[in-house]
């Protein structure tokens, strides 16, 4: 019978609720975002608002869109044979999924960080310094003061900074990782997307990482996707919830942290805060 | 019934026993080699030219004909080679009508006989293009023979370099050209040059095709246009042709393994020393 209550709750209250306090103008607003992988839809209609200097978290179970909502933003999913990606993803005032938005301004704006640590190849000088040189930055020495300059950011100068022309891929992972969060912030990105940074690290890595993102969000707009609730309620100031129904995914709702984990009536985020489903 | 300890006792039998006749084979065959060829080995058989058909003299001029086709068939192999490689691996889908239908491509010529390019080379570089035999039609038609298997190597590697890698450059907006030369080329070097060795074995190798377009004049070659003997071709001839061939035949044979393992490991060197340690 309390399962049956509790089922008949959560299809009551299905439809998202966005009951986020507007205190500031947002620096990312998606509008109904849906995305779809030929017949199968990851995402249904998702809206919700990051904040400047804020970290906004996105949890939920397995399966229900959030990395697709992360990739979105970048508009890596135009990678992805069969993606379609609908709605709108307001970026300072500009739809970035629109054709007319040029991607390499926007992969620009919004920098990314994945689940495994990804570092080229190359010494950790170069990790850093090629992308710079890429993107035309002709001046060694400008080069130079912003690889220490995102060293220093990320904790990683005073590891390294000896070692600088060994290859990345002898770092621990951690500091690989840290290396993929500095050389994404060399670029100087306004929005940072973090697709669950964390998960293929140990505890102690995982604690510098979230010290890092604590740190780095007085300067950037963060979006992070992660599994892990206690990591969200420690670092994110805003949590979306995502669900999935039918085999879509959707945003249950986005709240303040405390919100959102103490104070919300919604019967799914009650029930995955609390570890009773998901 | 044999019981689980028993057949695994055999089966480690049978695993080793294989495994020592595959090593069997190529240590007799060095040691054929060494017994036959060691004593005419020296430094006067390396410079010096072939007197009275191979039987006395060295391979002096034969070395720098070997050299010089290689040179021509690498120079061609590479460069086109990577191109075919990157073009099949960055623009057409494996999984495509037309990437399975060049791939099908790719691997029969891979497996045509060398005597089929020989005749091709002969008829195509020696005679319409006028090279005749030369050190240039033959390492051209080697440059032929060699390019499929060194294609569908390459672009194999090319594929398998971690999708990370490509994850990483597109999230961070790299050029395409960017990528390739500083990301994707070197972390697939390995690869290009167990390629590169694979493609000079054959070459090395190759009598067939070097016998109809090279020739076999044993003179030390002036220009690419010259015709010149590929040490193949002179062991083959001293073997099959020269009576009394076989001491100065098995002493070439040396050399030219020598040259092979010369080259493995030139090409390991040099892939190495492309990425950072």
């Amino acid at each position: 019978m309390a399962i049956k209550r509790f089922l008949s709750r959560i299809k009551g209250n299905i439809e998202p609720q966005n009951t986020f306090e507007v205190s500031e103008s947002p620096s990312l607003r998606i509008n109904q975002l849906s995305v779809n992988y030929g017949q199968y839809q990851a995402l249904k209609g998702a809206s919700l608002e990051a904040f400047s200097n804020e970290i906004l978290a996105l949890v939920g179970p397995s399966g229900c869109g959030k990395s697709s909502l992360l990739a979105s933003i970048n508009r890596m999913t135009e990678n992805i044979k069969g993606c379609q990606v609908e709605g709108e993803i307001l970026l300072d005032g500009e739809n970035v999924l629109s054709p007319a938005y040029r991607v390499d301004k926007l992969r620009k704006k919004v920098g990314m960080v994945f689940q495994q640590p990804n570092p080229f190849p190359l010494s950790i000088r170069e990790n850093i310094c090629f992308p710079l040189k890429d993107h035309g930055m002709k001046s060694a020495r400008d080069r130079e003061h912003q690889l220490e300059k995102v060293l220093r950011q990320t904790g990683l100068w005073e590891e390294t900074k000896d070692r600088l022309n060994t290859n990345a891929l002898r770092l621990s992972g951690g500091q690989q990782q840290r290396l993929c969060i500095a050389r994404a912030l060399a670029l100087e990105p306004s929005v940072l997307l973090l697709d669950e940074p964390c998960s293929a690290l140990d505890p102690i890595s995982t604690e510098k990482i979230e010290d890092l993102i604590q740190e780095l969000k007085t300067s950037i707009t963060m979006i992070m996707v992660t599994h892990n609730l206690s990591q969200a309620r420690r670092i994110a100031d805003q949590v979306a919830v995502c669900w999935v129904e039918n085999n879509s995914g959707y945003v249950v709702e986005c709240n303040h942290t405390e919100a959102i984990f103490d104070q919300s009536s919604h019967p799914i985020t009650q029930a995955y805060c609390m570890g009773r489903a998901g | 019934m044999l019981s689980a300890h028993r057949l695994e006792l055999v089966m480690k039998g049978v695993l080793w026993l294989t495994a020592s006749v595959v090593l069997i084979i190529p240590v007799m065959m060095a040691y054929d080699l060494m017994i036959n060829g060691f004593s005419t080995l020296s430094l006067e058989f390396l410079v010096s030219e072939p007197r009275n058909s191979g039987r006395a003299g060295g391979i002096g001029p034969l070395i720098i004909s070997t050299g010089l086709i290689l040179f021509v068939c690498l120079s061609v192999v590479i460069p086109l080679g990577i191109t075919c490689a990157l073009y099949l691996s960055e623009s057409v889908e494996e999984s495509s009508a037309s990437g399975k239908r060049i791939s099908l491509v790719l691997d029969i010529l891979s497996g045509v006989p060398s005597i089929i390019f020989g005749l091709f080379g002969y008829v195509f570089f020696a005679q319409v293009l006028g090279f005749g035999f030369s050190i240039l039609s033959g390492g051209l038609t080697l440059a032929c023979m060699a390019l499929p298997l060194f294609v569908r190597l390459t672009e194999q590697s090319l594929r398998h370099s971690p999708s990370s890698y490509r994850q990483a450059a597109e999230a961070l907006n790299l050029t395409h050209v960017g990528f390739i030369f500083k990301i994707l080329l070197p972390s697939s070097a390995t690869g290009i040059a167990a390629a590169t060795i694979v493609a000079t074995g054959r070459a090395l190798a190759e009598t067939a095709v070097l016998i109809f377009t090279a020739g076999y004049v044993t003179r030390q070659p002036e220009s690419l246009l010259d015709s010149g003997r590929a040490l193949s071709v002179h062991i083959y001839d001293l073997a099959m042709n020269v009576a009394g061939g076989t001491k100065p035949a098995a002493a070439t044979a040396i050399i030219l393994v020598m040259f092979l393992i010369l080259i493995n490991g030139l090409a390991r060197y040099l892939s190495k020393r492309w990425l950072p340690r």
